[in-house]
């Protein structure tokens, strides 16, 4: 499976390829989509500081930004493979000579370490801004940061060990739309959309509601749960993975 | 006997209530330059999506390089695949790298050469291009591979006069140096009238003639004429 072929496969999987309505649309220069960006971030922060100023802001409140990243690593998986179709690249990606797993499994992993870099840029975004926090405002200790930083390892390790099934659901969804069995699709909407939401159950097993209470949080251990819930969600995807290859390589319908 | 690259027996397939491919019988010759003719929709994307493994024909046998298609056979086929486009955000050097990590027997000294002779710049961006430099790009992915096999499906289709002179220039030059089993699809003859030494006419999902070129030129005169009376309806409409 680790091959030369296969490294640039995931490699050509985590760049950005570019999306051909939206680069026929017309053109906002990159430099006002920068400014776009800073302008949220600033105000975001800004946002931030102005309650913590106030000793208002209950800092693991941050991580609530990231109660979407669920839905948002589904639509990852499922754009790796829509993009194929919207670029009319997919003749190309279908006819790589390479087993259909080893193509499903790039598109896959190539998604995951999106999903890891996207995390690990966010918390280290926000660990550096707490800690400036800590050390500018006597109401916020480095025992804040310290919390802050256990309650978003916990939260977002979660997003991280159980995206592998949702990516791979994205992924399935994808292709199932140009398959045979396409009629099953909408079926499928609906059982996704609504596990997804399942996910935040989730959270009330391994991080208990006081994380996010307005008092401090505490580290709190991971639960014995925790690892069978994993497990079962690698072996999901491996099994949703499995589906999808066979799919792609026997029930197309172009 | 020269062996067939391609054999089809009784093959069908359908979407649904439309048959792309009716039936279909067809034997190609290795080691020549096969148009496959025929008006929009008389399956000849079909034929080559089913050629390339993408899909499977409902009954009936495909053989390609003796072969059922499927992904292992592609790695000796070049597919330039109809409408296709290319990632935009890619520059053409990029593109090419992509041939070379995942297409056999591609040769990135041969793509750059071909991509000087077709003027493209390599540092471009594919999304800043016109459709006619997009498709000398993904031509180039074909023709810079050494496989038993080319198939392009509607190499011409969208792209101006210019681009497309260019694209049959350069054509011809692979042709006359090849030893490769070439087959191209389209529906419009004009420009590619003296590229094909074997022919193959589909109607609807069957071939209605196939053989040497100079026999059909022979019975019907040119492939205008050809056109002009195997399609008839489709002619007039």
């Amino acid at each position: 499976m680790f091959s030369a072929v296969f490294r640039d496969l995931v490699r050509h999987e985590f760049r950005s390829k570019g999306n051909w309505k939206k680069q026929n649309r017309t053109r906002i220069p990159r430099g006002w989509w920068r400014a776009y960006f800073l302008c949220i971030l600033v105000a975001m922060i800004g946002t931030a500081t102005y309650f913590a100023l106030r000793n208002d802001l209950q800092v693991n409140a941050i991580w609530s930004i990231t109660l979407g990243f669920p839905y948002i690593v589904f639509f990852l998986g499922f754009g790796s493979v829509k993009n194929e179709w919207g670029n009319e690249t997919y003749g190309w990606w279908l006819t790589i000579p390479e087993s259909r797993m080893r193509l499903i499994a790039a598109k896959w992993l190539g998604s995951w370490l999106k999903v890891w870099a996207a995390i690990l840029m966010l918390f280290v975004i926000a660990s550096v801004y707490v800690m400036i926090l800590s050390f500018t405002i006597p109401y916020y200790s480095f025992e804040t940061a310290r919390e802050f930083m256990a309650t978003g390892i916990q939260w977002l390790s979660l997003i991280v060990t159980l995206s592998p099934l949702i990516i791979a659901a994205g992924i399935l969804m994808g292709i199932l739309q140009h398959t045979v069995i396409r009629p099953l699709a909408p079926i499928l909407w609906v059982v996704f959309m609504a596990a997804l939401g399942l996910t935040y159950s989730l959270t009330d097993i391994v991080i208990p509601e006081s994380s996010f209470s307005p008092q401090q949080s505490l580290w709190v251990s991971y639960p014995l749960e925790l690892p069978a819930i994993v497990a079962v969600d690698w072996i999901l995807a491996f099994a949703v993975l499995r589906i999808t290859a066979f799919l792609l390589e026997k029930k197309l319908d172009l | 006997m020269i062996p067939n690259i391609v054999e089809c027996h009784q093959v069908t397939k359908r979407y649904g209530q439309k048959i792309a491919l009716d039936r279909l019988e067809l034997a190609i010759p290795a080691g020549r330059i096969t148009g496959i003719l025929g008006p929009n929709g008389c399956g000849k994307s079909t034929l080559f999506r089913t050629l390339t493994g993408m899909v499977r024909p409902d009954e009936g046998r495909v053989e390609v390089l003796g072969k059922t298609p499927g992904w292992r056979t592609n790695q000796s086929i070049a597919y330039l695949p109809d409408r296709a486009r290319w990632y935009p955000n890619h520059t053409a050097r990029q593109a090419l790298e992509w041939g070379n990590s995942f297409l056999p027997g591609f040769s990135m000294e041969r793509a750059i050469q071909l991509a000087d002779e077709m003027e493209i710049d390599l540092d471009m961006r594919v999304g800043g291009m016109s459709k006619g430099q997009e498709a000398r790009i993904m031509l180039i992915l074909c023709l810079a591979r050494d496989v038993d096999l080319v198939v392009l499906d509607e190499p011409f289709t969208g792209i101006d006069v210019m681009s497309r002179e260019a694209i049959v220039a350069s054509l011809i030059d692979f042709l006359e140096e090849s030893e490769q089993s070439i087959l191209i699809s389209t529906h419009d003859i004009q420009e590619v009238e003296g590229l094909f030494d074997y022919t193959v006419m589909l109607k609807e999902g069957r071939a209605i003639w196939s053989g040497n070129s100079e026999d059909l030129r022979a019975e019907y005169g040119s492939l205008r004429n050809v056109f002009r009376k195997l399609y008839a309806k489709e002619w007039n409409d």
